[in-house]
């Protein structure tokens, strides 16, 4: 019995150092959770994959999709004020497109287009409401403005790194940073597989980024203990700033030597201003 | 050295926080503002979320008013009697405000009148209060002015629940420092500022406070405002971040005990006139803002 043990944990450990075989998962994705503690300053992502030696990879990471909300700026003579609310949905709330080189170099338009490779594609994708709005300008607006905040990325240089050919392939790698703003939540990470102006093959997966420790506490207590998150606030604010002002006062203090007794200074403890106005 | 903010979801630097919180601060013990018109846009400019950086903001000016109350209380610059008054004013002002916003809201439009109510209400005040203060200035400071009630002041002395303010030296009805403030707490609602621009040259200019007793009391009433809104935040929407709000502290509540102390050393034209700066800087921001063409023509909507 005891023999069985040692030797089921000797095979769990050579499968978890092994290099990625055919029978591993499809893409590995090093770390599989970007883990958000107190001191979390962005990560190195690392992700292999085993492909044919001629193919051209594209590596997507999505955000799961969501209902933005936005204000929507326009004229009102000759300032501009918001003039109304507007949502956005169909498109992912995190994108980034990772390749050795630009997609339209090697891919052809329609398979970008099907597979979302490139701005032009996502922008069609999104949706808007209230529709009688005007779509291209929000449209331009919206990626614009997630570009900017690096929430949609386009990497087309990334350094591509290929292992010996194989039976199974050739092992593939790419290293990125992690965007640093990028919030906890689930991502899908998408790899294509492309010849000859095609994508031949896709694969898909997981990769999680989530608070651990302190972070992981506090976000927990101000969601399911909101109340009391809100009071340990307002208390905490309060000591840390009378806290300050007695140690202030503390060392005030301890810089002037007290009055002696009997003399003007020590009858009034407080500087006392004028009632009068002084207006 | 930077930190993860667990609500927020950011990584910042520590030192970059308690800089601006330094500077919040001063400001806040130096003027009596909140402060919140320089800081939530300082956030968003990090990266924080919006949402998470007005709710945050809130708890900071709670730490931030706790210093500079504390300072100011031993300076003797606080009028507690007055300061509750005000406060109760305030506070049933920002709950009309918020009403009338709403019907705004249902008009339509209502964002073109409440930016260009902004602008006048900034521009009058910042403009009278500069100009004032420069005359008393140039006149060589404190000329006496004449003691001859006004009418305006014979009528109000005539007023009902007449009360006496010894901290702030003035004698007022009950229903003039609380119509004023609850006046002042709708323009702040319909506004979406603190209110400590428009309050603390109400105190000075209407209920004949002191410079320094306005500041004192200001923040006094400023640090209940601030507490309610970041309970009210925190269970309603889930967007306060202690740690960011702890770590301004840190800068702010140093910052407010200085500028509390400066306080004492300049007089009240000279606060007067660089509060008028300020107030008048922040109204001409605000109107390159509103002409010039956005960058982008969308923005997160807050509580989203």
């Amino acid at each position: 019995m005891k023999l069985l043990k040692v030797l089921s944990t000797a095979l769990i450990v050579l499968w978890l150092v092994s290099p990625l075989s055919a029978a591993d998962l499809d893409v590995k994705v090093t770390p599989q959770v970007v883990q958000m503690g107190a001191f979390y300053n962005g990560t190195r992502v690392r992700i292999e994959f085993l492909g044919e030696p001629d193919a051209k990879p594209v590596l997507i990471i999505r955000g799961s999709e969501a209902k933005e909300v936005f204000n929507l700026k326009g004229r009102a003579g000759p300032i501009w004020v918001n003039t109304g609310k507007v949502s956005i949905s169909g498109v992912p709330s995190l994108y980034l497109a990772i390749s050795p080189q630009a997609v339209n170099e090697f891919l052809q338009p329609e398979a970008i287009e099907k597979y979302q490779l490139d701005l032009a594609a996502l922008k069609k994708q999104i949706r808007i409401e209230p529709q009688e709005m005007d779509r291209d300008i929000i449209r331009v607006n919206y990626l614009q403005l997630k570009t900017e905040e690096s929430s949609y990325r386009f990497v087309s240089n990334a350094p591509l790194t290929m292992g010996e050919p194989g039976v199974d392939g050739v092992l593939y790698g790419i290293d990125f940073e992690w965007p640093k703003k990028a919030p906890p939540g689930k991502y899908e990470v998408v790899v294509y597989e492309s010849r000859n102006g095609s994508v031949v093959r896709e694969r898909h997966a997981p990769l999680e980024a989530a608070r651990v420790g302190f972070p992981a506490l506090m976000a927990s207590l101000a969601s399911s203990r909101a109340g009391l998150y809100g009071l340990m606030a307002v208390i905490l604010a309060m000591l840390a700033g009378f806290g300050m002002d007695s140690l202030v006062a503390a060392l005030r203090r301890k810089r002037k030597p007290a009055p002696a007794p009997g003399s003007a200074g020590a009858a009034s403890p407080h500087r006392k201003h004028s009632p009068v106005p002084s207006h | 050295m930077t930190f993860f903010l667990p609500v927020a979801g950011v990584s910042v630097n520590l030192f970059l926080l308690f800089g601006v919180g330094g500077v919040v601060g001063f400001l806040s013990g130096l003027f009596g503002v909140g402060g919140g018109f320089l800081l939530t846009p300082i956030l968003i400019m990090i990266g924080i979320p919006p949402t998470v950086a007005t709710a945050s903001d809130s708890c900071q000016i709670v730490a931030a008013s706790s210093s500079g109350v504390g300072a100011h209380f031993r300076l003797g610059n606080v009028d507690l009697k007055l300061g509750g008054v005000l406060l109760i004013g305030g506070l049933v002002g920002g709950a009309i405000g918020v009403q009338i916003i709403k019907v705004l809201r249902a008009l339509g439009n209502a964002d073109f009148l409440i930016t260009v109510t902004y602008i006048v209400v900034l521009s009058s005040i910042g403009g009278y209060m500069f100009v004032e203060s420069l005359q008393d200035l140039r006149r060589g400071q404190m000329v006496p002015k004449s003691s001859t009630p006004t009418r305006t002041g014979s009528f109000l002395s005539r007023l009902p629940f007449q009360m006496r303010f010894p901290r702030s030296g003035v004698s007022h009805s009950v229903f003039v420092p609380f119509l004023l403030c609850a006046l002042v707490g709708i323009l702040a609602a319909i506004m979406g500022v603190g209110g400590g621009f428009i309050m603390v040259p109400m105190m000075v200019y209407l209920l004949r406070m002191p410079m320094r007793v306005a500041i004192g009391t200001d923040l006094f009433q400023i640090l209940f405002t601030c507490a309610g809104i970041t309970l009210m935040q925190a269970a309603t929407n889930h967007t306060v971040d202690l740690v960011l709000a702890l770590l301004l502290a840190a800068g702010s509540t140093i910052g407010a005990q200085i500028g509390a102390r400066l306080t004492g050393v300049l007089r009240g034209n000279q606060l007067k006139i660089i509060l008028a700066s300020i107030i008048l800087l922040v109204m001409a921001k605000l109107i390159v803002g509103i002409v010039q063409v956005p960058p982008n023509l969308l923005a997160y909507a807050k509580g989203h």
